[in-house]
């Protein structure tokens, strides 16, 4: 277990004598399945781990003593859902130590996802010869040095999905690649064994996998797919292929690549060894085998045959017994409409005849049908097969294209993945969500949407190249206060978030359930006030913020309210909130109030005439009202 | 240099002359000397190198230093024009150099100048040394009193030459005329209506929401022959309240802004205003225009419709911008080919099937190849781009769209052919209809004529699944058939030879007929 020794220095608690560490095997597992949880300390240490989950509930008490190598277990299997902290405290002799560590329990990882993002492995697995690896363990120690960082990365921000770029991009070219060491243009150069590596070793730590596709055919395989089903292509109003792109120029060396593995492979590696830079080269063979497509690049597809829906869920289906992942994450789902982006909403493709492809309801019908279709295969044969969807139609106001979508709408529900792209631009001036208040109003709304189908909601991906990042603190306490969690990491344009992930993903894990649980409902800001007054020294956000699990309790969040009215790079912080008194009235007058916060250990706050009184707000905190 | 193959064009010109004005711009071809341009860098009149007629104006860079040349303002009362030019640059070493175009609007005698910007890249489009023809329709508006052109030149260029500088008055109204409103919308719009109406208004109305002021529009595509159109834009505001909009601006999708329409009184009242603009297509650069709403304040609905007419056809309007020296005379030379080359291959999607290179290997034939890619901007194209055909015995244009290949070089390749050369086109995604042939140059040297955009059809044989349904010209011979429809077809063009195969290796027939034998023997005896 590499991932282990690299991050168990982060973990620890320790008196000057006695260190302890706990490390539970899996960051997420399945109800009924159990996890183990690892301790290290000193040979003969007497162990107590507490595990607790809700706000402060012991679910169970193991006790114990460490083995001849400071090492004891403790297998534990969770009784309900959400979030975990095992405690442990260590104790030899006079000396004493405690640590504790978070884990989760969920049917389905997408509901204690705090983040998404994407772990980057892409690379050829050679031997010292430049020769092909032969399948199974990685041979490279480059690449498997990325893929144990990479696992260690999403083990360190708590992050429980993980998306697969490179393998497949469009999921009517196989997935299944033509041979082990293979390019899929840009950087997307990979291996199998690499990629069924990361993906058994991101299982075994409990974080799941997809496999990103969009909806379209490109490379060398998806432009003989569109060869030999002309009728499948969707086709601009001038006749041509609707793609995002042609290119040629390098199909003639892709094809000889193929052709000649794994000689060729071995070529290529004394190419690169000759000039390890040969994107600065023109025509320089290696740059066309990772420079662009080969063929199409994105070619649009005619989705009213439901057929192709299908053979799209084939594919995938066909690279999941390959490689092994949990799931799809679509960039583009198999809409009528043509649609590769959601960002682009283009109306007018044709097919071959020239014939129109519907819009509105109809379309929509077409659409939600192509979806239960393939989901509908993907799920027969794995029920738990995990699905994610590129959606922004769910920001809809009711106006324009987004009224017509209850029919996808309901044929993704539940248990779906729904990314918001749109909100991924938030930080210039002219984006509706760029003002704190829009970007409340309008995430709030659209995560009750998302809520009340049964879905889960995401929004990115964050930042851009060389882009400030914004008070990641309060975008991140503010999105999730919402029910949003973003996507970040992985990709360079998406690095918003990394210098908290760590500290505010850990809490959001253990207190997923207050921030993601699907059954909580948002009361309006008329509501909130009938139930509790919040009075502070400095603003507060907490109107839009106040959510009820019916009468089991209510999550009130108080955030410091930022200076600026917009989402703005290198915006000062907040200053912390102080002297604020909370009046609970209709009704929730309360037997507990407890406050969880990322900043503070959690409180137990003493209800004195209706009112609690919080000392200071660092910058966001949780009150669980329980009736 | 004097071009020669004057075109016979009475009837062409009494059609274009109810549509444009004679040459408003005097003397167009620097016969009469300078006429008040002038430069920043040397500038002088060259001797015998002109595209028309005896002289050009050659601009030079004086010692790598970038340059600016700058015309005389031409006065005009307001309306509508069409500007066109041939230039030619040389460059001095660098890869990617630019021009910079601008048109200037004057108003009164005063100092006032607005700008309409056009850039030219050179690279994939980089003919050095070669005639090449650009043009731009605009608007003098009321007020306005004359026009005027500025180039501005980095010091990538050693030399500038300009010639047959030609200003038209588009005279408005035009009849109704030939029209196909097609169009892609892109962001901005939400609903789309009536966009097949013949003759008719399409509609696109956005539904933007742009709170803090701010633009959004559409841009659009249309599929029609080429030629130069009128198109008329309707645009109402259908809300009134927080809206602002201050502006309309038309612009090609390459930017080029075509007209900026100041709206003072569009707040919300929902009465449809109308304004027309002129555009030529699919010259180069360009393509219809689009439409972008800017405002200071903040709108929630308005929209757009439009009606396209068909003023000329590509070939006329070609041949009022050679200016009666003759269309077929201006082509480029292009890059020289190693020694030895006897065939070009246009290398399009599925090339590799056609069987056509297995028979050149078999021909022994020495072969430059150029791949077919998507250019910056998104345009198609080749690269590299088509050679010179000293010495080429034989085109293959393989699936080739229209687009990939200027009108230039298609008269290139129509003049390899009426000299003797032998060209070979086949079909699929980008050719016949779908790649645009219909009206062009290109197809003008085909044996068969296109019927328009989405010619491909299913066919039940054993041998070809997809064909593009062709029409076999009168002098033609039909070589094979299929369901009745002509799968290959040839006849003489000039001196040379054209063989249009209408059969695709799209599909999955039973026997392709890309893997027989005789298919084999057809090409080898054709390319031997």
């Amino acid at each position: 277990m590499r991932v282990l020794s690299i991050l168990l220095f982060v973990l620890s608690s320790s008196s000057q004598a006695l260190e302890v560490r706990v490390w539970p095997e899996k960051l997420w597992v399945k109800p009924g399945e159990a996890v183990v949880l690892r301790v290290t300390s000193e040979p003969g240490a007497v162990i107590d781990c507490r595990v607790v989950h809700q706000v402060d509930t012991v679910a169970a008490s193991f006790e114990g003593m460490t083995d001849g190598e400071g090492q004891a277990s403790f297998s534990f299997t969770p009784p309900a859902d959400w979030g975990y902290e095992a405690v442990v405290t260590a104790v030899l002799g006079e000396a004493r130590a405690t640590a504790s560590e978070v884990f989760s329990c969920a049917a389905s990882p997408f509901m204690v996802a705090v983040d998404y993002s994407v772990p980057e492995v892409y690379g050829h697995d050679v031997l010292p010869d430049g020769s092909p690896a032969p399948e199974g363990e990685v041979q490279n120690p480059q690449l498997a040095a990325r893929i144990d960082q990479q696992v260690a990365r999403f083990r360190h921000q708590y992050l429980t999905v993980g998306e697969l770029m490179g393998p497949a991009f469009c999921s009517f070219s196989s997935i299944v690649p033509p041979v082990p060491n293979y390019y899929k243009a840009a950087h997307y150069n990979y291996s199998v064994n690499a990629i069924r590596q990361l993906i058994r070793e991101l299982h075994d730590n409990g974080i799941a996998t997809l496999i990103y596709v969009n909806a379209c055919a490109s490379g060398i395989a998806g432009t003989e797919f569109a060869r030999q089903h002309p009728e499948y292509l969707a086709y601009s109003a001038d006749g041509t292929p609707f793609v995002g792109g042609l290119s040629l120029a390098p199909v003639e060396i892709h094809q000889w690549y193929i052709e000649n593995y794994p000689d060729s492979m071995k070529q290529v590696q004394g190419w690169y060894k000759e000039n390890p830079r040969p994107e600065a080269v023109t025509n320089y063979k290696p740059k066309s085998l990772h420079g662009g497509y080969p063929g199409f690049i994105n070619a649009w597809l005619d989705f009213r045959d439901p057929k192709l829906s299908e053979i799209g869920a084939e594919k995938i289906i066909e690279g999941q017994e390959y490689y092994g992942y949990m799931g799809v994450r679509y960039d583009g789902e198999y809409r009528v409409p043509s649609i590769g982006d959601p960002l682009a909403p283009s109306r007018d493709f044709r097919d071959y005849r020239g014939v129109k492809q519907p819009v509105g309801h109809e379309a929509e019908e077409m659409t939600a049908r192509n979806l239960n279709l393939a989901f509908g295969k993907m799920r027969e044969h794995d029920p738990d097969f995990l699905i994610g969807l590129n959606y922004a139609d769910f920001r809809n106001d009711g106006r324009g294209a987004g009224s017509v979508k209850a029919p996808v709408t309901g044929s993704v529900s539940p248990g779906v993945w729904i990314l918001d792209e749109v909100a991924k631009g938030a930080l210039n001036p002219s984006h509706p969500d760029h003002h704190w208040e829009d970007f409340i109003r309008n995430m709030s709304e659209q995560n009750d949407r998302t809520r009340q189908v049964g879905n889960y909601l995401f929004a990115g991906w964050g930042g851009g190249p060389g882009q400030k990042v914004v008070d990641t603190r309060q975008v991140k306490a503010v999105s999730w206060a919402c029910g949003l969690r973003w996507i970040c990491g992985g990709y360079s344009k998406a690095q918003w978030f990394a210098d908290v992930k760590h500290e505010y993903n850990r809490f959001a894990l253990r207190y997923s359930q207050y921030l993601f649980d699907n059954r909580l409902r948002r009361l309006s800001p008329e509501e909130a006030a009938a139930v509790i007054t919040v009075e502070s020294g400095s603003p507060l956000l907490w109107e839009h913020f106040v959510q009820r699990l019916g009468d089991e309790y209510m999550v009130v969040h108080l955030i410091n309210a930022p200076l600026e009215k917009g989402l703005t790079a290198d915006a000062q912080p907040p200053l912390p909130a102080e002297g604020v008194r909370i009046t609970l009235t209709g009704g929730m007058g309360g037997s507990s109030v407890k406050l969880v916060s990322p900043e503070l250990p959690v409180q137990a706050l003493e209800i004195a005439e209706g009112a609690v009184s919080v000392p200071r707000i660092e910058n966001w905190g949780m009150l669980i009202v329980t009736p | 240099m004097r071009y020669l193959l004057p075109f016979l064009l009475v009837s062409l010109c009494i059609r274009g002359g109810e549509v444009w004005s004679d040459n408003l711009w005097p003397n167009s071809s620097f016969e009469e000397g300078l006429s008040g341009w002038t430069t920043d860098g040397g500038v002088d009149l060259t001797d015998g190198l002109a595209f028309h007629e005896l002289s050009a104006l050659r601009a030079s860079n004086g010692g790598a230093l970038n340059f600016r040349v700058v015309s005389p303002v031409i006065e005009q009362p307001s309306g509508w024009y069409l500007l066109s030019f041939w230039y030619r640059v040389e460059l001095s070493g660098a890869e990617r150099p630019s021009l910079l175009v601008y048109v200037d609007r004057h108003a009164g005698t005063g100092a006032r100048q607005r700008r309409d910007s056009i850039y030219f890249y050179y690279g994939h489009h980089a003919d050095p040394g070669q005639w090449q023809l650009t043009f731009l329709t605009f608007r003098l508006r009321p007020g306005d009193s004359g026009v005027g052109l500025r180039f501005a030149v980095d010091s990538h260029l050693s030399s500038l030459d300009i010639d047959l500088v030609q200003l038209r008055r588009l005279d408005p109204p035009v009849g109704e005329g030939e029209v196909t409103c097609i169009y892609t919308d892109t962001y901005g719009t939400q609903r789309v209506a009536d966009a097949d109406g013949a003759n008719g208004f399409a509609e696109q109305v956005s539904a933007g929401k742009q709170t803090r002021g701010g633009k959004t529009g559409g841009s659009s595509r249309f599929d029609n022959p080429p030629g130069l159109y009128r198109i008329t834009f309707r645009f109402r505001q259908m809300e009134p309240g927080e809206a602002t909009v201050t502006r309309i601006r038309l612009a090609t999708d390459s930017g080029v802004t075509i007209d900026d329409i100041t709206v003072d009184d569009f707040a919300g009242d929902g009465e449809w205003r109308e304004f027309s603009v002129w555009s030529l297509y699919p010259f180069g650069t360009g393509s219809f225009p689009g439409w972008e709403w800017l405002g200071t304040g903040s709108y929630r609905f308005a929209s757009a419709t439009y009606r396209l007419m068909r003023a000329v056809t590509h070939r006329e309007a070609w041949e009022l911008l050679a200016s009666g020296v003759g269309a077929d005379a201006a082509v480029p030379a292009g890059e020289p080919l190693p020694e030895g080359t006897t065939t070009w291959l246009g290398f399009g999607l599925y090339t590799e099937l056609t069987g056509v290179l297995p028979a050149l290997e078999t021909a022994g034939r020495k072969v430059a190849v150029s791949w077919l890619v998507t250019s910056r901007g998104g345009g198609m194209s080749l690269e590299p781009r088509l050679p010179s055909l000293q010495g080429v015995k034989t085109v293959v244009l393989a699936n080739i769209p229209l687009r990939a290949l200027s009108p230039l070089e298609q008269l290139a390749i129509q003049a390899f052919v009426r000299g003797g050369g032998m060209l070979v086109v086949t079909g699929g995604f980008y050719a016949y209809g779908h790649g645009g042939y219909a009206g062009s140059f290109l197809e003008e040297s085909l044996p068969v004529t296109v019927r328009g955009s989405f010619d491909l059809v299913r066919v039940e044989d054993r041998a070809c699944s997809w064909l593009h349904d062709l029409s076999p010209r009168e002098q033609a011979t039909t070589v094979w058939q299929i369901e009745e429809r002509p799968a290959l077809v040839e006849w003489s063009f000039g001196k040379g030879r054209v063989v249009a195969v209408a059969a695709t290796v799209l599909g999955q027939p039973e026997e392709p007929f890309w893997e027989a034998t005789a298919w084999g023997d057809y090409l080898d005896g054709l390319l031997r």
